[in-house]
């Protein structure tokens, strides 16, 4: 079996939160991830759209009350990359640990 | 998270912060997305009426105006919950599903093949308080649980 290796895309500290916000989600929406991650739409949306880019996250956007609302979700492939991650960080402490 | 990772060799220290991180997180969303307790009370007590209303003219009326509105009020909502992320969670799942079906059968053959009103309005009950019991126990296990230190 393969070691899981890092991953660079979700290695940033604030995607890794992302990933990991999402992880036992559905979907949410990007004011809880802004609040729960405490940085502004810009900083939010740059580390989104990587995490897009890479097939991470998937987005969805709906209007309600007259105002267009977007909210993120893992893939299976983000969900599959997000678990190797911290099967590697794992790694890392257990080999630490053990040595 | 307060660190510059060194993606290539991250030291085991950063490993162990941003696993921390990970369960904070994780702990966090799933607390974020429990139901509400006005949602869990109206849901077991839909689910309730449905089986207790089984058989009868209401019943397609009940069912379609609580789908409906549900999907209103989810399409509304900041988080969902993955229903199952684990074999456990299937089983709890599926267990539900098998025992809300039997209730509902149950109370259809009462209803209409014995002409009872009490074992489908007892069912209901049931049906109701065992889903608003079970939504009660996760609600106050995610609202006490705390990350590991």
């Amino acid at each position: 079996m393969p070691t899981p290796e890092l991953d660079p895309i979700i290695h940033a500290p604030n995607r890794l939160q992302i990933c990991a916000l999402l992880m036992p989600l559905e979907e949410a929406a990007f004011k809880v991830l802004r609040e729960e991650l405490s940085v502004s739409d810009s900083v939010l949306s740059k580390h989104i759209s990587q995490l897009v880019g890479a097939g991470y996250v998937g987005l969805s956007k709906r209007t309600l009350d007259g105002r267009q609302h977007t909210w993120a979700y893992l893939t299976p492939a983000g969900r599959h990359a997000f678990t190797a991650h911290v099967a590697a960080l794992q790694i890392i402490v257990s080999h630490a640990q053990g040595s | 998270m307060n660190m510059t990772p060194n993606k290539d060799n991250p030291s085991p220290a950063e490993a162990q912060e941003a696993l921390a991180s990970v369960d904070a997180l994780t702990l966090r969303a799933r607390q974020r997305s429990a139901y509400s307790r006005a949602f869990a009370a109206a849901m077991s007590l839909w689910s309730g009426v449905l089986v207790a209303t089984m058989g009868t003219g209401i019943w397609p009326l009940l069912f379609v105006g609580g789908l409906v509105a549900y999907i209103v009020w989810r399409k509304r909502t900041e988080t969902w919950p993955r229903e199952v992320e684990s074999k456990r969670g299937l089983g709890i799942v599926l267990g539900l599903g098998a025992l809300v079906g039997a209730a509902f059968i149950g109370a259809y053959i009462a209803r209409v093949y014995m002409g009872q009103f009490w074992l489908p309005l007892l069912l209901g009950v049931v049906v109701a308080v065992l889903l608003f019991a079970l939504s009660e126990k996760t609600y106050r296990a995610l609202r006490t649980t705390t990350p590991a230190a």
